[in-house]
């Protein structure tokens, strides 16, 4: 068997990152590199980054990378991607920037089918700011701000995105993945591609949510993380293509 | 020429002049006409309009083609500046230069669609969270707004920091007619060097990427960039106080106004001198930076100052920190989306008088 | 010349109009002007009004606070601005639609000494020209005779450049403009 070279993408820097053990961010930053390299857009790709934990994603990837406020964005990406159409332009959102407070930027970025490709990482939780309840919490599941488990009639349910989004004329392409072993990693590439190839396509608004981990956020070890996804989160939030028109 | 111009469509004009490229805004009054102006022309141009989902939506949608370098604007009243404190704030972290213009009504809350000056602390104290100036200017004239808007790009290109246009909501709705060839109201913004696009995003072709963020968490990192802000904000301070005095040498009372405030106060100076008595006007131009030490250099002299604004009170504090107790100061305002009147401000006078 | 001119009806007999037609032609003959129009919540059927000034030198305040000229359109913008204003020179009262009530004679005998008062039936005349909409246009003629603010000719320029596309309207607003000639 001959073995393969594990080989760094040109679109992510010679850098350690910051994230907890067992965390999916690093392997949803790395798909995203590596699909940047594989479409050759590393030069004119512009990202921007949320406020959460991936905040510094500005220091990982190797193009132009811009912060935004809390769940704007789709805005910030609207205001990019108008006055430079030729760029290649992404948001990536956690799901409390995406799905709490920045609900209104990015249902009408995806309603004027903004030209551009979102990112959504969905870990069901707040990890930066400690652990508390994220839109997308499932029921009864204990968090920082939770701690007799998610109810309906305090909390509401667990909001789902793509599901939701998908009902939008505006959303052109619309999948669910996961992180959690190398099927489902190979999977969500090829959802995170089609989104990127949309945009250079110029098909409209792309939407890749996907499940991950966060061993801390969840107060479980990095194998019980992935565990728990694959057999409670995904019954809730099934994988797969949700739309593609 | 010889133009005649509704203030708000002045502001337009002015705007595309000084080579406008994006405008996002959200409907509120009274500045409806700007968002209707641009909607019909600015895809003519070839330029970006969009009506957005939100004020928030649309200060983001500027601080994302300012990552660009593009021109961007957008325009509101009161609700909606507040609303958009958020954004300001990350776009002065940010140092992105745009346009924001707040055609002021009565406030708090709601209040009313009339035009009033009561957005003063918000504007010249930065209006969100930290420790950030934009540049306010102060047209009083729709000549002003017109000159203003046009020259604004550049004043915020050159520092690297938002420039905010004020004025009241009667200086928005009223017509009037002025002359673009004479030498008053123009901004004339000086540039020792080039403006700087070395940090604009527009994909890392050909050079290293490029980041622009304002989280900075590494010890003592973010007091070192706020005293970097502080030494820009020093030499705006320096360099860009704009300020118009109008018989101001041998007056007894000395008016302070700004904007609308400031036209009514010309016709009470006018109106007095005719009558040979001693009354002088200081009219702000920009209310950051505040001409502090000009304000101070009268008050060796004029021992007396009547401030006039459309609140109850707010650039008031400002002359007072500028006296610095040489002067007797007095006010008189009125708040809520009433004008000052010449009479008023007349009666007022004779009080500090006798 | 300074003059301080109130124009007041009801929302769609062409006020706001009327005070812009008068803003332009100051451009015609070299003159600084000034133009504010009151607006409320409401858009149609209200009370419409409009200030104008017109001035040889540069205007301070827009705002009118002492008209020298008053064009009223109808009875209740009668009503309620007579109780906020005195004009000093000319009162135009369009008769056709205001009638003179009891409560107004007390009001009357305040009014200035040399204060002129023209009554012109502005609608029954726009109305035998054959569209109501030009009342405003019949009152300005009478304005323009009395007071002599602006030449006729210059308002025509005005009226052809605004009406340059509606060659009918134009007609229309011509006729009303020479209904008191």
């Amino acid at each position: 068997m001959k073995a393969t070279k594990f080989i760094k993408p040109k679109a992510i820097k010679e850098l350690y990152h910051n994230y907890c053990p067992g965390c999916g961010h690093g392997i949803v930053h790395r798909l995203v590199a590596e699909v940047v390299d594989e479409l050759n857009i590393r030069d004119k790709t512009i990202g921007i980054a949320p406020v959460g934990c991936a905040v510094f994603a500005y220091d990982y990837w190797n193009f132009d990378v811009s912060e935004a406020p809390h769940g704007r964005p789709p805005a910030v990406a609207t205001g990019v991607k108008r006055v430079l159409p030729d760029r290649i332009v992404f948001t990536y959102q956690g799901d409390g920037d995406l799905a709490a407070i920045g609900t209104a930027e990015i249902i009408h970025a995806a309603n004027r089918s903004e030209n551009i490709t979102v990112i959504f990482v969905n870990n069901t939780v707040y990890g930066m700011t400690s652990g508390q309840m994220a839109p997308t919490t499932i029921l009864g599941q204990k968090t920082l701000t939770t701690p007799y488990g998610r109810e309906i009639y305090k909390d509401g349910y667990p909001l789902k995105v793509c599901e939701l989004l998908s009902v939008i004329e505006g959303t052109k392409y619309l999948a669910r993945g996961a992180v959690t072993n190398p099927k489902n990693v190979a999977l969500t590439k090829s959802y995170i591609k089609k989104a990127f190839v949309n945009q250079i396509e110029n098909k409209g608004f792309s939407l890749v949510e996907i499940l991950s981990m966060c061993p801390s956020g969840l107060h479980k070890s990095p194998v019980e993380s992935i565990e728990w996804i694959e057999n409670e989160l995904v019954k809730y939030f099934p994988l797969g293509v949700i739309k593609d028109v | 020429m010889k133009k005649i111009l509704q203030g708000n469509i002045a502001l337009c004009e002015g705007a595309i002049e000084g080579g406008l490229d994006a405008y996002y805004a959200y409907p509120i009054t009274p500045q409806n006409e700007i968002s209707a102006y641009f909607a019909e022309v600015l895809p003519k141009l070839d330029k970006i309009f969009l009506q957005v989902e939100s004020e928030v939506a649309a200060i983001n949608m500027v601080f994302g083609s300012a990552l660009t370098g593009k021109r961007a604007m957008t325009t509101s009243s009161s609700p909606g500046i507040s609303l958009m404190q958020e954004g300001i704030s990350y776009l002065c972290a940010c140092e992105l230069p745009c346009v924001i213009v707040n055609v002021m009504r009565g406030g708090p809350g709601l209040g009313n669609i009339s035009g009033s000056q009561q957005d003063y602390f918000q504007s010249t104290r930065g209006g969100g969270h930290g420790d950030y100036y934009t540049i306010v200017l102060a047209p009083f004239s729709v000549k002003e707004i017109y000159e203003f808007a046009k020259k604004s790009f550049l004043l915020a290109e050159k520092y690297r920091n938002p420039v905010l246009i004020i004025y009241d909501g009667y200086l928005g709705q009223m017509m009037e007619v002025f002359d673009t060839e004479t030498q008053e109201g123009k901004l004339e913004i000086k540039l020792e060097k080039d403006i700087d696009k070395s940090w604009i995003l527009d994909g890392a072709k050909n050079r290293p990427p490029r980041k622009i963020r304002s989280l900075l968490m590494a010890e003592g990192e973010l007091e070192k960039f706020n005293l970097k802000l502080k030494e820009k904000y020093d030499i705006i301070k320096e360099n860009e106080v704009r300020v118009e005095f109008y018989y101001v040498d041998d007056a007894e009372v000395c008016l302070v106004g700004y904007g609308m405030s400031a036209r009514v106060c010309l016709e009470v100076v006018n109106n007095l001198r005719e009558k040979a008595i001693k009354i002088g006007l200081i009219r702000p131009i920009t209310l950051f930076p505040f001409p502090y030490k000009e304000i101070f250099e009268i008050s060796k002299k004029v021992k007396k100052f009547l401030v006039v604004e459309m609140n109850l009170g707010q650039m008031l504090e400002d002359v007072r920190i500028a006296t610095n107790g040489n002067a007797e100061i007095f006010f008189y305002g009125r708040a809520g989306g009433s004008l000052v009147s010449a009479d008023e401000i007349i009666n007022k006078i004779k009080e500090i008088i006798n | 010349m300074y003059e301080e001119i109130f124009i007041a009806g009801s929302g769609g007999q062409g006020i706001l109009s009327l005070g812009k037609i008068l803003v332009y032609t100051s451009l015609q003959e070299d003159k600084y002007a000034t133009y504010y129009p009151s607006y409320g919540a409401e858009v149609r059927g209200g009370t419409a009004s409009c200030m104008v000034k017109i001035s040889d030198r540069f205007i301070y305040s827009p705002i009118v606070e002492n008209p020298t000229i008053m064009i009223i359109m109808n009875l209740p913008s009668y009503l309620k601005f007579v109780r906020k204003f005195l004009p000093q020179k000319f009162l135009f009262l369009n008769s056709s639609l205001i009638e003179e009530k009891e409560d107004i004679k007390d009001l009357i005998k305040n009014y200035p000494k040399n204060l002129k008062i023209i009554k012109v039936s502005a609608t029954e005349i726009a109305n035998k020209i054959g569209s109501t909409v030009v009342s405003n246009i019949v009152m300005l003629s009478a304005v323009l005779k009395e007071t002599k603010i602006f030449k006729i000719d210059s308002i025509k320029i005005t009226l052809e450049k605004i009406f340059s596309k509606n060659k009918k309207v134009l007609q229309t607003n011509l006729k009303a403009l020479n209904a008191l000639e």
